[in-house]
């Protein structure tokens, strides 16, 4: 008896948070639109034809059309289905990059704001020569060693990018590590470990989540860059990233907006939709937010 | 007797509109201050004592809240909520000074003391810079502090609690206010300190016939301090009297558990009486008497109507319904 | 007191904390005391006395620069950090601030459960029941277990700090300030749980707080610091009634009394607190008293008892 009702209970804090995260009809928006796009990469290529790779002669730079949806590149090939697969790239690259920066920036924020001391001089050191290496000419080191592949690109950036994770951990956990209950916790015998993650890391989440949504964004920016000097994805497969740095000519910019204004549309809205998914989960997940 | 009268308070009601609805903080207060005399306004955390003498003040607006129509404010017979911003400016800190809870943020940090005291003064004295840098040092050595010369010329960080809270008694009573409202005043101070300022208060107020409203949460240092005591719970006055009335004979049943949960140092209790239950919810508006949930005498007809500040026949006044009858024998004759 | 039934016994404890341009601030400087078994000794003193410090040190969580704990025939000082943590069990602490001791992202069974959870103790539904239980005996209703500590008032969440200190059944509870966050009307309630807790199991307090009169009355014997030491410690009564110390003596003539019968006289002290980081030579206390001569000015007084376990760091005491 008691056990169901616990359980009831402990539900509805779930429920609770995604409720809150419901009512944020913003982050809900976002969700739906992300779900939508997601699910379009992955199932459009199984449901239509749609062939990224094909020149088709004597159609180059076309406008859009019954034929080609969204018009062709300068080379012939389909816009829209490059678009779709492009998708694939960029939006894995983006997640994956920045899951291995927090996976990688949190622990070490946490670990030097916990313990302070050597520690805290040893990663924070480390977090500033990472920072005042000049990042670009770094990933074009590595990715030459690695060779380029979506692979190596996620990895250089991912590694590369969790600077800003740790100095954002670090400067949240300092602060919370002086509240009261870090130390009622300590008083009641919880371990470092117990301490990090059950007291400290918890309440420090919140700005992290926007973080992680920024991270999202840039490592998808990053890729296009890379992209563009021709070490980011191996040039046939698309990625929103060198689709946008086909408009670097003047006559694409200006006479040719359906090569690049797309993947810039569609990039700027995934971006964006991220931001305000991390700003909701940010607020559902804080009890003292009122539904 | 009305000569006497300094400020009166009538009806006072202040609003604070939060996302989670309306807050009755102070919801109808009346009360008189006369010259010379120190009113303790007590309660707890929440009460509405805080609110009640910003709204004299008509400090209320920048914290979004708002005073309502009928309530009434009067200084000397002058109305105070009609007049405009830059008025009230030459009311606050000229006719009506406060001193604040926390001395150390109610000083500037970057300031000296000598500047803060001197343009204060001049503002409202006006009267000459160096006349005004006399009147400082003058004050400064009135409320104690050793080599005042000295000290002026020192930054606030630079003083102690205690210290920083007699600049600030000198700077609210160098311009010769009427009236003095001390909110918490001690509240920050240790003990030992609290009583060199509760002493300082004392003799000061002798010496220039103002006024004092001292709120606070301690029935102690209202013992020692006031003259006539107003309680106040969940916005609502519920007890008016003298302090020998208040304290010898409390008749709201929350004044005398507030007294009777104190441990005292004159003699030894084995348990303490605690006023069971919570200070109710603001956002809910309350049917009844505010007290009625935690309140050991409650009947039904506590809940249908709210209870008037009856006026006793020993001229106390008590929101209870315990004393209708007492108050219509005292009304009869 | 005897040291045969002394439950916790602390031996010449100092803390210096290291300050701006090399300078120390001597919080607790040589303090000894014990607490016997289901007694609670209360500690006063004013801001900056060093009696929080203490209270953290006594249970390790503020290292010591010197000194001993015996707690169970060993010095708890000196224990290894992983020992020192299991007999947190037995050694909990209550802190002042209620809003602020508690994990906001934590409910309340969790919050209380955690003791349990951290030593492992019991199955996982015997741990729920008795967080249930306790939380139950405190005050709360089992339908707000499951919410979280802002949704409580000040009152409530000291009562969850408390069953959260004693769910392990400690045998010391250090009270710092437990109470001084609270309204008049809470206070009265959450002392007499106090009071409560400790008949019916027995465990120790150690009560901190600038409160005399809140000190007098859940007291059975109490300590009086002053800038890093102590100056008087002795039986409830004996140190209201006599007290040796001219500090005590001001200290207690300083609190209001909510009466308006009693006329007292007022020993008003004259002066500041001495900064900690350069305490007077001699007795500390020698700047602000009024019996101070050229002895308390060159010599420390050292504590001295009579034969009721009245002591007194003073060396006019008795003259």
């Amino acid at each position: 008896m008691d056990k169901i009702k616990k359980e009831n209970v402990q539900n509805s804090f779930w429920r609770n948070t995604v409720q809150k995260f419901m009512k944020h009809r913003v982050a809900m928006f976002s969700l739906l639109f992300l779900t939508v796009e997601i699910l379009a990469v992955i199932l459009l290529p199984l449901l239509m034809d749609l062939d990224p790779y094909t020149t088709n002669a004597g159609c180059f730079s076309m406008a859009p059309d019954e034929r080609f949806l969204l018009g062709t590149d300068d080379v012939g090939r389909d816009v829209f289905s490059r678009l779709v697969y492009g998708g694939r790239v960029s939006i894995m690259v983006g997640f994956v990059s920045a899951l291995l920066s927090a996976v990688i920036g949190i622990p070490l924020g946490l670990l030097a704001g916990y313990y302070g001391g050597v520690i805290r001089m040893v990663i924070m050191r480390l977090v500033d020569i990472f920072m005042s290496f000049p990042a670009m000419i770094i990933q074009l080191v590595l990715v030459t060693v690695l060779g380029a592949s979506a692979a190596s690109v996620m990895l250089v950036i991912g590694l590369l990018g969790w600077t800003g994770f740790a100095r954002l951990t670090y400067s949240k956990v300092i602060s919370v590590k002086e509240q009261e209950y870090v130390e009622a916790a300590r008083a009641s015998g919880a371990t470092n470990l117990r301490q990090m993650f059950q007291y400290i890391l918890p309440n420090s989440l919140a700005p992290l989540f926007v973080q992680f949504s920024f991270s999202v964004a840039s490592a998808i920016l990053q890729e296009s860059g890379l992209s563009f000097l021709g070490l980011g994805v191996p040039v046939p497969t698309a990625s929103w990233g060198n689709m946008i740095y086909s408009a670097q000519s003047l006559s694409t910019l200006v006479y040719r907006p359906w090569m690049w204004v797309p993947a810039g549309t569609i990039l700027v809205a995934t971006v964006l939709s991220i931001n305000f998914i991390g700003d909701g989960l940010r607020d559902a997940l804080d009890p003292k937010m009122k539904l | 007797m009305e000569d006497n009268v300094l400020l009166q308070v009538s009806h006072l009601r202040t609003q604070f509109e939060t996302k989670e609805g309306i807050i009755p903080a102070v919801d109808d207060i009346s009360f008189t201050v006369e010259r010379g005399q120190v009113l303790g306004i007590v309660g707890e955390s929440g009460c509405g004592k805080s609110v009640t003498s910003m709204s004299i003040l008509k400090l209320i607006e920048k914290y979004n809240g708002r005073i309502l129509a009928g309530s009434s404010v009067k200084l000397e017979g002058r109305e105070l909520l009609g007049l405009s911003e830059a008025e009230m400016c030459n009311i606050r800190g000229r006719e009506i000074a406060m001193i604040f809870q926390d001395p150390m943020t109610s000083l500037n940090p970057v300031f000296t003391i000598e500047r803060q005291m001197v343009e204060t003064i001049v503002r409202h004295k006006k009267i000459g810079r160096k006349a005004a840098h006399s009147t400082a040092v003058e004050w400064l050595a009135k409320v104690g502090i050793p080599e005042p010369e000295k000290r002026i010329k020192e930054y606030p960080h630079q003083l102690s609690g205690g210290m920083r809270q007699r600049v600030i008694i000198a700077i609210a009573l160098s311009c010769d206010p009427k009236l003095l409202i001390a909110d918490e005043p001690t509240t920050a101070l240790d003990v030992t300190i609290q009583a060199q300022i509760l002493d300082l208060l004392r003799k000061l107020k002798d010496e220039v016939n103002a006024a004092i409203i001292l709120i606070t949460h301690d029935m102690g240092v209202v013992a020692e301090m006031a003259d006539h005591i107003l309680v106040m719970y969940a916005g609502r006055a519920l007890e008016y009297g003298t302090k020998q009335q208040i304290f010898r004979n409390p008749r709201h049943p929350y004044t005398k558990g507030l007294l009777a949960s104190i441990p005292r140092m004159d003699r030894q209790e084995e348990r303490l009486f605690s006023i069971e239950g919570n200070v109710p919810n603001l956002l809910k508006p309350v049917e009844g008497c505010v007290f009625r949930e935690r309140c050991g005498y409650a009947r039904e007809a506590c809940g249908s109507c709210r209870p008037e500040l009856l006026s006793l026949p020993d001229e106390s006044r008590v929101s209870c319904l315990l004393y209708e009858k007492e108050a219509k024998e005292s009304a009869h004759e | 007191m005897n040291d045969s039934n002394a439950l916790l016994t602390v031996q010449n404890v100092k803390k210096y904390f290291k300050g701006t341009k090399g300078c120390q601030v001597k919080a607790v400087d040589d303090v000894s005391f014990a607490v016997a078994k289901g007694e609670t000794l209360g500690l006063v003193g004013e801001s900056g006395c060093g009696k929080s410090t203490l209270g953290r040190t006594v249970l390790n969580l503020v290292n010591a620069t010197e000194g001993g704990v015996i707690y169970e025939g060993r010095d708890i000082l000196k224990l290894p950090q992983t020992e020192m943590r299991m007999l947190r069990k037995k050694l909990q602490m209550v802190f002042q601030n209620p809003y602020s001791s508690l994990n906001p992202r934590m409910t309340v069974l969790e919050a209380v459960r955690a003791p349990l959870d951290i030593f492992g103790i019991g199955t996982k539904e015997e741990r729920f029941e008795r967080s249930r239980d306790i939380l139950k005996y405190v005050g709360l209703d089992e339908y707000q277990m499951y919410r979280y500590p802002h949704e409580f008032s000040g009152g409530q969440r000291q009562r969850i700090v408390i069953a959260r200190a004693i769910i392990s059944e400690p045998d010391f509870v250090v009270c710092d300030e437990p109470v001084s966050a609270l309204d008049v009307s809470v206070r009265a309630q959450v002392l007499n749980l106090m009071q409560d807790i400790q008949k019916e199991r027995g465990v120790a307090y150690l009560f901190i707080s600038h409160d005399l009169s809140v000190v007098k009355h859940i007291s059975d014997r109490i300590a009086v610091m002053y800038l890093g030491k102590i100056v008087e410690i002795s039986p409830r009564e004996t140190l209201y009634d006599q007290p040796g110390h001219p500090y005590t003596q001001a200290l207690l003539s300083a609190i209001p009394i909510p009466d308006t019968d009693i006329v007292r006289e007022r020993i008003i002290l004259k002066g500041d607190l001495p900064s900690p980081m350069n305490p007077p030579a001699g007795c500390r206390f020698h700047t602000r008293c009024r019996f101070a001569v050229e002895e308390c000015r060159m010599k420390e007084p050292k504590m001295r008892f009579d034969e009721s376990g009245h002591g007194v760091a003073c060396h006019r005491w008795k003259e």
